[in-house]
């Protein structure tokens, strides 16, 4: 598929005084800044956006001088940014850091395969190599399969809990320990929310983290775009000309999720800056201590073996606090639902983005 | 028809947390959950009991409310006035303490409508039977007492940097509420700095009569939009401290401890108990929401709140959210509430040995500076000027009256950096003040003794005519 980039319209008449950048007070405003509200021209929306990101990485120290780094890429608008501006400030700034290209194929017919076919291009366009894992090598599930199975509603805690295994299995096959995701700021203040709501305390304290790690594994992962706000993002991809594939997954979105979203929408209508206060808020969020329980010796060093952070799977000896891991046990119920028998080249799992597309391919 | 689950005799007519309940039966629910949290700690009992020393005299306690005639107010009043009844009649004419309620007032017109309100109160069947009300006294405080023969601050936020500084506002110039509240550029800074001067009468009144505790009538609901809002607003931080009820308040000399005996009843709960009570002749200015109520068929749609969502404020947004949600997720306002309680002040974030400053407008303790914070996320530079054109628009930018706004700005930016002081503000009054235009607003710097000359003077008691 070949792809264009668009043109700017121009236009020429004289500009009035209302007009004109709330930065430089010379150019055209073209953009009205969504955090806040600050109406500015294209070349000081690129400077401001750029030099945020950039501030976020050296004062969170993200990279060291020589380190590889693992770009989650899935093709959409977050990701080809965070491409490109990895890129841009590795070599602006000379962070010398190692970057590389890792996108996990889900196995989502219509949808995933044209968005890994963007990514395919972002590779050429900025010369990075790309590894892609995908769930069928992996799990021999793809999530058309599941989806099949599971049913639609189940089908984000599915693909939650084997994208965060795949992208690390992906980062360890290129011997990287550092996986950089797109994650915005409005990601970040929407998961701020959902655990309030839903009363998660123990994902409560992190969930504004810029670096997640896990005690036992060498893999950590960060969000440069922590502070970024997603219709930022957006309008970057826009101006730059960036190609990015702009479907949304068509299994459906967690319906929790979904209403905490909503909220979220309706609070920027009248609070813009929002999102960020909410990520303000979310830094100094500290639970109290827990009262200490008394516990006999053998039962507390049995949960000791059980519940450790750093523990391995004795499956498939991936990070677990349990003896399993939650990707084991979800697979060993998809294994039960199987059917013993398949046609083959049968393409009636193919999921709703199949349908999609080929309705889009239609002509008369 | 179903029955009560309670007294399996009567006929129920609410259903609430999946129970249904008699007239009877849901009034007793509801006062004893009140009674439970003014009863339950050992400080507040001692408070609230009949408490005789050894030589058969008996300590009367001095309780404090903030009271806005809304309905939790109202049904956290009616519970208080019953205990104190049975105290009276248990006790022979004994009580365990004596109980001040403050509302604090815009203007004249909220002023008569409180007054009407409270006469109402008091000539109603349910306490003028007997002198019950002997032991309950209102308060009525203008609002305009804030700013009234105090030494007043003009408070500016940097535009570029985000510090804030201060210097003293010139006497000759009135400045009032209204002012203030016509400054702001929304609904949410208005309700902002109104809940914050409110907060701070009641709270200054509680600290001059020396009482020990402060009832706050907070429902459930209100307090897990408190909660909400709080996040929503950046001042996460203080979550832990809008709730503490455990410890004195110390912004206001450790003197008494702030109670919300209605944390835990829902609003629903409370205007179902209104409506049992046929108390809602004595509200001011409220809808009572019938949702529990059974026979009420068309009560939700009574409900529907029907402002506009872009006009709404954070709280109200955050409460038709949770209204929207009641089907599906019903436990959400309880679940909000308890993560609130589990949370601390993060005073790990403090450098070690040092203590939290004290923000000049909102009086909450700022753990991390706002400023260093906003700085590391925020960039206000912009591409340089290159071409002629480009000059030739910045120069009529310049001459312009933007330009000359954003000039006065400088000026007086300068002036108050060069002759003012540094004044501490948490991250919610920075964003409130960012938001106003000329980034600045007057604040009075708080003494108490100030402030008691000023309650002394301008306090009106019911009896006042």
């Amino acid at each position: 598929m070949s792809w264009t980039a668009p043109i700017d319209p121009v236009n020429k008449k004289p500009l009035k005084v209302s007009q004109l950048c709330e930065i430089c007070h010379c150019r055209k405003a073209i953009i009205k800044r969504p955090k806040n509200l600050q109406k500015i021209c294209k070349e000081c929306f690129f400077y401001v956006f750029e030099t945020e990101i950039h501030n976020t990485i050296v004062n969170n120290k993200l990279f060291y001088k020589g380190e590889r780094v693992a770009v989650g890429a899935s093709g959409g608008k977050d990701s080809t940014v965070l491409c490109y501006i990895m890129k841009l400030l590795n070599e602006r700034h000379n962070y010398g850091i190692d970057i590389q290209l890792l996108s996990i194929d889900e196995g989502i017919v219509g949808y995933r395969d044209d968005s890994l076919a963007t990514v395919k291009r972002n590779q050429k366009q900025y010369g990075l190599p790309l590894e892609i894992v995908s769930y069928k090598e992996l799990y021999n599930w793809t999530m058309d399969e599941i989806v099949a199975v599971a049913g639609i509603r189940n089908s984000c805690t599915y693909c939650g809990v084997f994208r965060r295994q795949a992208l690390d299995r992906g980062a360890q096959r290129l011997g990287i320990n550092h996986i950089v995701t797109g994650h915005n700021a409005d990601d970040m203040a929407e998961t701020v929310l959902m655990n309030i709501l839903r009363g998660d305390v123990a994902r409560l304290e992190k969930s504004t983290s810029i670096i997640t790690s896990s005690s036992g594994s060498p893999i950590k992962r960060s969000k440069p775009f922590k502070y970024t706000y997603q219709k930022e993002i957006v309008l970057y991809a826009h101006y730059k000309k960036l190609d990015y594939f702009s479907t949304e997954c068509t299994y459906a979105p967690e319906a929790f999720r979904g209403t905490a979203r909503e909220l979220m929408k309706n609070l920027e209508g009248i609070r813009p800056s929002c999102i960020i206060d909410i990520i303000h808020s979310g830094e100094n969020l500290v639970l109290k201590e827990k009262k200490k329980r008394i516990v006999s010796n053998q039962s507390e060093q049995q949960a000791k073996k059980q519940f450790a952070d750093g523990n391995r799977c004795e499956r498939c000896n991936y990070l677990s606090s349990n003896k399993i891991c939650k990707g084991c046990i979800l697979l060993e119920g998809l294994e039960k639902s199987r059917a013993s028998v398949s046609i083959e080249c049968d393409s009636a799992n193919d999921g709703a983005a199949r349908t999609l597309r080929t309705l889009e391919r239609l002509s008369f | 028809m179903e029955v009560c689950q309670r007294c399996k005799k009567e006929i129920a007519i609410i259903r609430s947390r999946k129970e249904f309940f008699c007239n009877k039966c849901f009034t007793k629910f509801v006062s004893l959950k009140q009674r439970k949290r003014m009863m339950g700690d050992e400080y507040y009992r001692n408070v609230f009991k009949v408490a005789y020393n050894k030589d058969g005299t008996h300590e009367v306690g001095k309780v404090v409310m903030g009271f806005d005639f809304q309905s939790s107010c109202l049904v956290a009043l009616d519970i208080i006035i019953e205990l104190l009844r049975e105290q009276y009649h248990q006790h022979g004419g004994r009580v365990g303490f004596t109980l001040d309620i403050v509302s604090v007032y815009q203007n004249n017109k909220t002023l008569n409508h409180f007054k009407d309100a409270w006469e109402c109160i008091c000539s109603s069947e349910r306490y003028s039977n007997d002198r019950i009300l002997d032991y309950v006294k209102i308060h009525f405080i203008n609002a305009d007492t804030f700013y009234h023969k105090k030494n007043l601050m003009q408070i500016l936020v940097h535009n570029i940097n985000f510090d804030s500084m201060a210097l003293d506002w010139d006497e000759k110039y009135n400045y009032s509420i209204e002012d203030l509240l016509k400054a702001c550029p929304n609904r949410n800074t208005r309700n902002d700095f109104w809940n914050i001067i409110v907060q701070h009468t009641v709270k200054q009144f509680a600290m001059q009569t020396k009482c020990s505790v402060l009832i706050w009538g907070n429902s459930m609901t209100k307090l897990a939009d408190q909660i909400l809002g709080l996040v929503i607003k950046g001042r996460g931080a203080n979550i832990a401290a809008s709730l503490d009820s455990e410890s004195l308040d110390k912004a206001y000399g450790n003197i008494f401890k702030n109670l919300y005996p209605m944390k835990d009843i829902l609003l629903s709960e409370i205007d179902a108990y209104i409506i049992c009570q046929k108390m809602d002749s004595l509200l001011v200015d409220y809808t009572l929401r019938k949702s529990l109520i059974i026979s009420d068929e068309d009560s939700k749609k009574e409900n529907v709140n029907t402002t506009l969502i872009k006009n709404m404020s954070i709280n109200e947004l955050v409460r038709k959210y949770y209204e929207d949600m009641e089907g599906e997720y019903s436990n959400i306002i309880s679940t909000v509430l308890r993560t609130g309680d589990k949370l601390q002040a993060p005073t790990k974030y403090l450098e070690e040995g040092t203590i939290p400053q004290i923000c000049f407008i909102c009086s909450n303790a700022i753990y991390s500076n706002p400023s260093v914070w906003l700085n590391s996320i925020t960039v206000d530079e912009g591409h340089p000027i290159e071409t002629e054109e480009e000059k030739e628009y910045y120069k009529q930018w310049k001459e312009s009256k933007m330009g000359v706004e954003t000039e006065q700005y400088l000026k007086l930016r300068d002036y108050i950096w060069n002759n003012g002081d540094a004044v501490p503000l948490c991250y919610g009054c920075t964003i409130n003040l960012n938001g106003i235009k000329g980034k600045n607003v007057i604040w009075p710097r708080n003494t108490d003794k100030e402030l008691q000359d000023v309650l002394n003077e301008y306090q009106i008691n019911a009896d006042d005519k």
